[in-house]
């Protein structure tokens, strides 16, 4: 470990939360129309409601606000499915790039639009300029301003009283899309030009090497999908290697911006949330909550990678930091990134949902790699997606509020609303749809000889890097282990259904319980009601989080990552497959 | 193998159909690993699509459903419950 290592965690985590509070702000004034971007953009915003026949003012229920949701993406997997289909024949397509077959494009469409960003295919070599602009890049937009929506709509919830409606779909993704998710953009894909990542239409540079050798240089619009890759929660790359490809990630500076803008929304909606609600130290806990989980996270990844690896002790190796090495694991990291900004950045990118990665997981020690899936398994609750983040760590809090409730025979209240048997009912389907899809997709590859063939290692590992999938593509994370073929077709449709159980069959629960609390009148605080904005709270929360998301996945966890940390310590190591 | 059918009667037709729809799934299980994948055939295409079309068709009309089943799951009872204990302070 070094000390420039934790000064980079350090200006990290003081620069995101510096952020929350403005930018919270701004995702109110925003949604609800009072921001000044808002006002002068008026014009823009009716012109596309009267394009698609919207009546702004026209509220909407749950049951309502959920099939538009729906609808909505449908026609978003339907579009990007056949853009990719036919991209041979669409211009844009500099390199020739043939069609993408079918599986694939289907797994991609329903990846991109479940803001999941899970890519069983490598961008530079498979998908032409025009699917990336108007297909991905589309897709990473509106999947992010879903989410948010979602959380907007729990948010009412709990703040209107007696209301049929949760708001207006089609409102919410415009003003999130124009006025939250543009302006950042805009301004990232500058910044990122200005450091060096690539922005143009033209085809890849065939470059003749100092050796002789012939190389072909992929570039082309990639900036302007970096931005919205990092701040939807998306993470898909435009280059395979993701984040450690040069040209996505120059610089130390645009790392440190990649990792801020992954974090944003996550953060800064814990404040909307507090704001909206009637009090900021509501939205302070779930951040405390968020920050502690991702404290241990990080940290614990940092001083386990930045050990030296028992394997290599035979040999007499030095594996200590100085001046000529970084140390420690440095097996699938960048030696321009070292060990701590590799360990910040594989936090930042698992908590958050957004997946894209600088470093490869695979290569994590066994007891990194526990974290790394840990942190995807709590579903989202730490910061998590643009939004489904908040609702992620809000239906632990309608749990823990439950189990406290149970500790003393009151029914539970959160925020003034009565949670009753409604809520905990679909807080409940909400909660194990993702690890029925995660343990029930890894139990069925487990036992398949051919999905076991795509396997890139044997043993407890091999176990991980299967787990690993089915657990990114359900918490619509999207990061990959690497180590695992998964372009066949098994792989392409049960991680597309994986995908999509773990975004609709956790988000139409989530507007269900949105629109039962918003029909609620508010009670009125008494000595029995438990206080929910102050440490007590924050740290029943995290115990809620951390023994639901414990009992549900120990069992899968000791048969890959713990057994392979004792394997290791006793000096077995599995050979690839 | 393939089993050889027969050619231009009903239950020939009907194998070939279901042969050619269930073709995705031998695909399952490969045998190559860390290969390329193989084209698929130009006159295959249009079948694949259409089985990914299917595929996305059901699991919308799942989530479709499964907003009707989660609203009539929390559909306003007719004789609301209360706790004697949330009267207490």
């Amino acid at each position: 470990m070094t000390w420039q290592g934790w000064l980079q965690i350090a200006i990290f985590t003081a620069l995101a939360t510096a952020l929350v509070k403005p930018f919270g702000g701004h995702i109110v004034r925003s949604v609800d129309g009072t921001g000044r971007l808002r006002r002068a953009c008026a014009p823009v915003e009716a012109a596309l409601y009267r394009l698609a026949g919207i009546d702004p003012a026209e509220e909407q229920s749950w049951v309502t606000y959920a099939f538009a949701l729906l609808w909505f993406h449908l026609v978003g997997i339907a579009v990007l499915y056949f853009l990719q289909r036919v991209q041979n024949l669409l211009p844009l397509n500099p390199q020739q790039l043939d069609a993408v077959g079918p599986d694939l494009a289907f797994n991609t469409a329903v990846s991109f639009a479940t803001n999941t960003s899970w890519q069983s295919y490598g961008g530079e070599t498979t998908i032409s300029y025009l699917t990336q602009m108007a297909g991905i890049t589309v897709q990473s937009f509106l999947s992010a301003a879903v989410g948010i929506a979602v959380a907007m709509a729990l948010i009412r919830g709990f703040a209107r009283r007696s209301a049929k409606t949760i708001g207006n779909f089609w409102v919410d993704i415009t003003r999130i899309t124009l006025y939250v998710l543009l302006p950042v953009c805009v301004l990232a894909t500058l910044i990122l030009i200005w450091q060096g990542v690539p922005q143009t239409l033209g085809a890849s540079i065939s470059a003749t090497t100092l050796e002789g050798a012939h190389q072909i240089i992929a570039r082309g619009p990639v900036a302007s999908q970096e931005s919205i890759k990092l701040l939807s929660g998306d993470g898909g790359g435009f280059f395979n290697v993701n984040s450690a490809h040069p040209f996505e990630n120059p610089t130390a500076l645009a790392g440190m911006l990649e990792m801020l803008l992954i974090f944003l929304v996550g953060v800064a909606i814990t404040n909307t949330f507090g704001r909206m609600v009637g009090d900021q130290r509501q939205g302070w806990v779930l951040l405390a909550a968020m920050g502690v989980m991702f404290a241990v996270g990080v940290v614990t990844i940092y001083t386990n990678e930045a050990r030296p690896n028992p394997a290599f002790a035979p040999f007499g190796l030095s594996q200590t930091a100085s001046t000529t090495q970084a140390g420690g694991n440095m097996e699938g990291k960048e030696a321009r990134f070292g060990i701590g900004q590799s360990a910040l950045f594989a936090t930042v990118s698992t908590t958050s949902s957004d997946g894209a990665v600088d470093s490869m997981h695979d290569s994590y020690m066994p007891l990194s790699g526990l974290v790394l899936l840990g942190n995807m398994m709590l579903d989202e609750v730490i910061v998590g997606g643009p939004g489904s983040g908040l609702f992620g760590i809000l239906l632990f809090a309608i749990v823990a509020v439950f189990a406290a409730g149970l500790m003393i025979g009151r029914t539970p209240e959160y925020l003034g609303k009565k949670l009753e048997a409604n809520e905990i009912k679909m807080t409940m389907l909400a909660l194990l749809a993702v690890p029925a899809a995660i343990l029930g997709f890894t139990a069925v590859a487990a036992v398949l000889p051919g999905a076991l063939a795509s396997l890139g290692n044997a043993g407890p590992h091999g176990f991980s890097e299967l787990l690993y999938a089915y657990t990114s593509a359900a918490a619509t994370n999207g990061s990959a282990f690497a180590g695992l073929n998964a372009n066949t077709t098994f792989y392409n449709l049960t991680l597309a259904a994986a995908m999509f159980i773990g975004r609709f069959f956790v988000i139409i629960p989530v507007l269900c319980i949105a629109g039962t609390l918003a029909a609620k009148r508010v009670v009125p605080v008494s000595l029995g009601t438990l206080p929910t904005h102050g440490p007590q709270f924050a740290t029943l929360l995290i115990g809620t989080a951390v023994i639901v998301g414990g009992l549900t996945f120990f069992p899968a966890l000791a048969l890959g990552p713990v057994a392979e940390q004792f394997a290791m310590q006793a000096g077995h190591i599995y050979s690839s497959n | 193998m393939r089993p050889k059918l027969a050619r231009g009667s009903v239950t020939g037709l009907t194998q070939s159909l279901f042969l050619r729809i269930t073709s995705p799934i031998a695909d399952l299980c490969p045998s190559h690993k860390f290969s390329a994948r193989p084209a698929y055939p130009a006159e295959g295409a249009g079948l694949f699509d259409l089985v990914m079309i299917v595929l996305l068709a059901a699991a919308f009309a799942a989530a479709l459903g499964y907003v009707w089943a989660c609203a009539d799951l929390t559909a306003p009872s007719s004789t609301p419950s209360s706790n004697p204990s949330d009267s207490a302070p």
